[in-house]
């Protein structure tokens, strides 16, 4: 479903010096209904690669082929019926939401921008994500700053399946959670993965919460894969010497 | 919101009685005897220790200081600041009888800041790091840069001395107001470009704005839809306290373009040791920048409900 080739992005300096490869012909596929891990350390580039694939940031060089379109090619206004197909779910929930607008007013805005049925349907589909995220619609009516971190993130969850993605990127979506929440927050997007047969990109530190949550694992060290295979092979037998490095690292710190 | 408003409200109170209190002791720590001076502005020159007695007695200048306060301050409430040591005129009168012109100025030179602040720091933001952001940010730092003073002279030299356009100095017509307030908008037209470029490039940057653009909505909606208004907050605090600021008088500029406004007073009243005025102009001038600034309270609350619900459920 998702084919990604040679994807690059280099940023330059101010003075037009040596420019800095933030992602280096970062190659790999995704089928339908699978899910992929990138782990790596922090500035790796892993959600560069993320934002990429989006299209969110333009990318140096490559191509991100989704069923067989490469996206990089479209123009902007091209890309708009693609946009809906896919979505992306960061890490601070709160920051993800316009603080000047109501919870509803946010997820309505979706809906809204890919003219979705009439106020009517849009409430309806709302109420049904809605149920599916464990979100209760006495928050509908809710500035940001009134919700704690796990029922923002069900906004936002919310938000990002209301328009049907297949591939659904989740940017260390978690990460920001206390532990209880993220527990729970994991374990509904399993079920709802499940429940809407979705695609996902799942990017995150916790090698568990990968383990547990991934199909197949990418790490990445200062733009470029490392090591790429099922999860299960990459965290029991590592190849790389980075990334045995980095479970050891984590199962010893634990 | 009500109740955010009431205690603004009250907050104001002791920051305006601060206000008066200092500007009641400008008044009392001035050099020379207000009895001596109401006595010769009634044209009794050399007067016998008897008449300046019973002058303080009458003006209440024996009493104790604090009782003096208060009547001066019931005197400030009803209007009434004093005589000009100068020519007796009353000063509140006069006070008011420039504000309009101060108002339109400053309205005006609050116009030009908005319209070009905000339009500047917009393209900026738009284009970013283009040839054209490089180019508007010199010009930014540039009008921010250069001193009121020596903008209004070379101003003068080039629109009324070599091209004619516009007159050197006084408030005859509209075409008056222009040099002035664009004089007076310079500077800080130069800032507000810059903070609307820096918010708004924040605001876009963050991740609300990358979830408009990924569930589709064109980058400029984004920006008009989502990041606008967010990034308001800054640009109001500069620009409120900008335009309190000038409301109280623009002395420097009013004075090179004579224009007959507060600021010319209070500076002609520095000159002339006009005690009274200066002290009617400090409590004037805080009371317009508290009650601007309450504006931009209320404001803040209309553009960001984080303060507009303060205190309600979390």
């Amino acid at each position: 479903m998702l084919e990604v080739r040679e994807l690059t992005k280099t940023y330059g300096s101010l003075f037009g010096g040596k420019r800095f490869t933030a992602v280096d012909h970062v190659s790999f596929s995704l089928a339908r209904g699978k899910t992929l891990g990138f782990a790596g350390k922090s500035g790796c580039g892993k959600s560069t690669v993320a934002r990429m694939v989006l299209r969110l940031i333009p990318s140096d060089g490559g191509e991100v082929l989704f069923h067989g379109t490469d996206l990089n090619r479209l123009s902007q206004r091209q890309l708009i019926p693609w946009r809906k197909r896919m979505q992306i779910v960061f890490q601070n929930p709160e920051g993800s939401l316009d603080p000047s607008r109501k919870v509803l007013d946010s997820l309505m805005s979706p809906l809204a921008v890919h003219r979705w049925g009439n106020r009517g349907e849009r409430l309806e589909r709302i109420e049904q994500m809605a149920s599916l995220t464990y979100l209760s619609t006495e928050l509908f009516s809710r500035y940001p700053h009134q919700l704690s971190g796990g029922e923002a993130q069900r906004v936002v969850l919310c938000r990002a399946l209301l328009l049907e993605p297949e591939l659904l990127v989740l940017d260390e979506a978690t990460s920001m959670l206390d532990m209880s929440v993220q527990a729970q927050t994991m374990s509904m997007l399993r079920e709802i993965r499940q429940k809407l047969g979705l695609t996902c990109i799942f990017i995150g530190h916790d090698l568990d919460v990968l383990r547990w949550f991934c199909d197949d694992l990418i790490v990445m060290h200062q733009g470029r894969i490392i090591e790429q295979g099922p999860v299960e092979e990459v965290l029991t037998h590592p190849k790389a010497e980075r990334t045995r490095a980095m479970v050891e690292s984590f199962y010893n710190w634990e | 919101m009500i109740h955010y408003c009431i205690r603004k409200l009250l907050t104001m109170i002791p920051v305006l009685l601060g206000i008066s209190i200092v500007a009641f002791a400008l008044g009392k720590l001035s050099p020379g005897d207000p009895a001596i001076e109401a006595l010769r502005r009634i044209a009794v020159e050399d007067p016998t220790a008897e008449q300046i007695e019973a002058m303080r007695e009458e003006m209440g200048l024996l009493d104790p200081v604090p009782v003096q306060y208060g009547t001066w301050l019931k005197h400030a409430l009803s209007g009434d600041l004093g005589e000009s040591y100068l020519d007796g005129t009353p000063i509140g009168a006069e006070l008011l009888r420039r504000l309009p012109v101060t108002v339109r100025l400053s309205l005006l030179a609050l116009f030009w800041t908005l319209l070009f602040g905000l339009s500047g720091g917009i393209c900026m933001a738009w284009h970013q790091n283009s040839a054209a952001d490089k180019v508007l940010s010199g010009v930014a730092v540039f009008l921010l840069s250069i001193p009121g003073f020596w903008l209004a002279i070379f101003a003068i030299i080039l629109f009324s001395e070599i091209l004619h356009w516009l007159p050197t100095s006084g408030i005859d017509s509209w075409r008056s107001y222009l040099m002035p307030s664009l004089v007076l908008a310079a500077s800080n037209i130069g800032v507000t470009a810059r903070l609307t470029r820096g918010s708004l490039l924040k605001e876009m940057g963050q991740h609300y704005a990358l979830v408009a653009s990924s569930k589709g909505l064109s980058r400029r909606s984004v920006l008009t839809k989502h990041a606008f208004r967010n990034s308001l907050v800054p640009v109001v605090t500069l620009v409120g306290n900008y335009f309190g600021g000038i409301l109280g008088g623009s002395a420097i500029v009013e004075s090179i373009f004579a224009v007959p406004g507060i600021g010319k007073y209070a500076l002609d009243a520095i000159y002339t040791r006009d005690y009274l005025v200066i002290q009617g102009y400090v409590l004037f001038t805080g009371a317009t920048f508290v009650l601007v600034t309450l504006a931009i309270d209320l404001l803040y609350a209309v553009i960001n409900p984080k303060i507009r619900l303060e205190g309600g459920v979390r």
